[in-house]
């Protein structure tokens, strides 16, 4: 992939983001998360896959950008075809990031409710 | 008196040595009629060992014995020939299955859905299991069969992980589901074109063995 240096730097951008809450992450399964974003008219989902492999023990993920009105993969990433270490390391931050979020809400209703019983 | 004595023991004398001499002759008599007798008989009775009939049917009797041997040994042989041809058979027939089952692998859809390759794997994992179950305790191919079923595990907790939460109307995500199962169903092709092979072979040198006897 050539220009991987600028898709990093995005994810990166992307992260912060996260980080600072300016992103609304959904959940479409145990283990892909996506938000939705504009792009004139058309309206795009930007997921994070987190991937199980044989071929790589750890796994890795997938990034990836899709058309929903005309179906098109816009940009496919995935850290098993792009064996690049800083990649990895910048794709597992932002899925625990994503993922811990769900989980603390999942948590605070946990605790809204045991405070209800008390 | 005494000539009386005298011509009676004389006449007693007499009397046995005769009857010792009649007792002789008589002996006499009956050993010649027992001689007689004996090659009489050993002339109209011989031994059953001397008879030319007795060694015809000794000989007869070691034949058939021989036979029947011989006819044991054959039928044992060809009832292993027959369970290995019926083998052979088996192993050709689960070939031509697990070739297809291969074929399918290869040509998964990458738009694939959640429910359409959880039935796709629920299959694949069926026909697999039931195919290669006979052989799970072979040491030629235990190795592989035990690889195949850890596929086959991780492939289902893989796409369990890609079950979708959301209510309807809302879009999948495009291919994640294909994304999540491909390098599962890849290796399984991999490892079922393996064994495959490994059969093959098998019957290969089952086909040789056969030709030879």
């Amino acid at each position: 992939m050539i220009a991987i240096k600028e898709y990093i730097e995005n994810i990166n951008t992307l992260l912060d983001l996260t980080n600072n809450r300016k992103v609304d992450w959904k959940k479409n399964n145990p283990t892909t998360f996506y938000f939705e974003s504009r792009k004139g008219g058309d309206l795009v989902h930007i997921s994070l896959q987190k991937i199980r492999s044989r071929r790589i023990k750890q796994g890795g993920y997938r990034f990836q950008i899709t058309s929903i009105s005309s179906g098109e993969i816009i940009v496919n990433i995935s850290t098993e075809e792009v064996s690049l270490e800083e990649l990895d390391i910048l794709m597992d931050k932002l899925y625990r990031k994503v993922a811990r979020s769900f989980e603390q809400k999942g948590l605070d209703y946990f605790d809204v409710i045991i405070n209800n019983l008390r | 008196m005494l000539a009386i004595r005298l011509q009676f023991s004389f006449y007693v004398g007499r009397l046995s040595g005769t009857a010792v001499i009649w007792q002789n002759k008589l002996g006499d008599c009956v050993d010649s009629l027992k001689i007689i007798l004996s090659n009489l008989m050993d002339e109209k009775f011989p031994q059953f060992w001397e008879t030319f009939e007795f060694w015809i049917f000794i000989i007869l009797a070691v034949l058939s014995v021989f036979a029947s041997f011989k006819a044991f040994f054959e039928a044992k042989k060809a009832k292993k020939a027959a369970t290995e041809a019926g083998k052979t058979v088996k192993l050709q027939t689960i070939t031509i299955e697990l070739s297809e089952i291969v074929q399918k692998l290869d040509i998964l859809d990458v738009d694939i859905d959640f429910s359409s390759a959880r039935n796709f794997l629920n299959e694949i994992n069926r026909r697999v299991r039931r195919l290669l179950s006979p052989y799970q305790e072979d040491d030629d191919y235990k190795e592989q069969i035990i690889q195949i079923r850890e596929i086959l595990a991780d492939a289902k907790k893989s796409l369990g992980e890609v079950r979708p939460i959301e209510s309807e109307g809302k879009e999948p995500i495009a291919q994640a589901v294909y994304y999540a199962t491909e390098s599962y169903f890849s290796e399984l092709s991999g490892m079922i074109a393996e064994l495959l092979g490994l059969f093959e072979k098998r019957t290969l040198e089952s086909g040789v063995k056969n030709d030879s006897n």
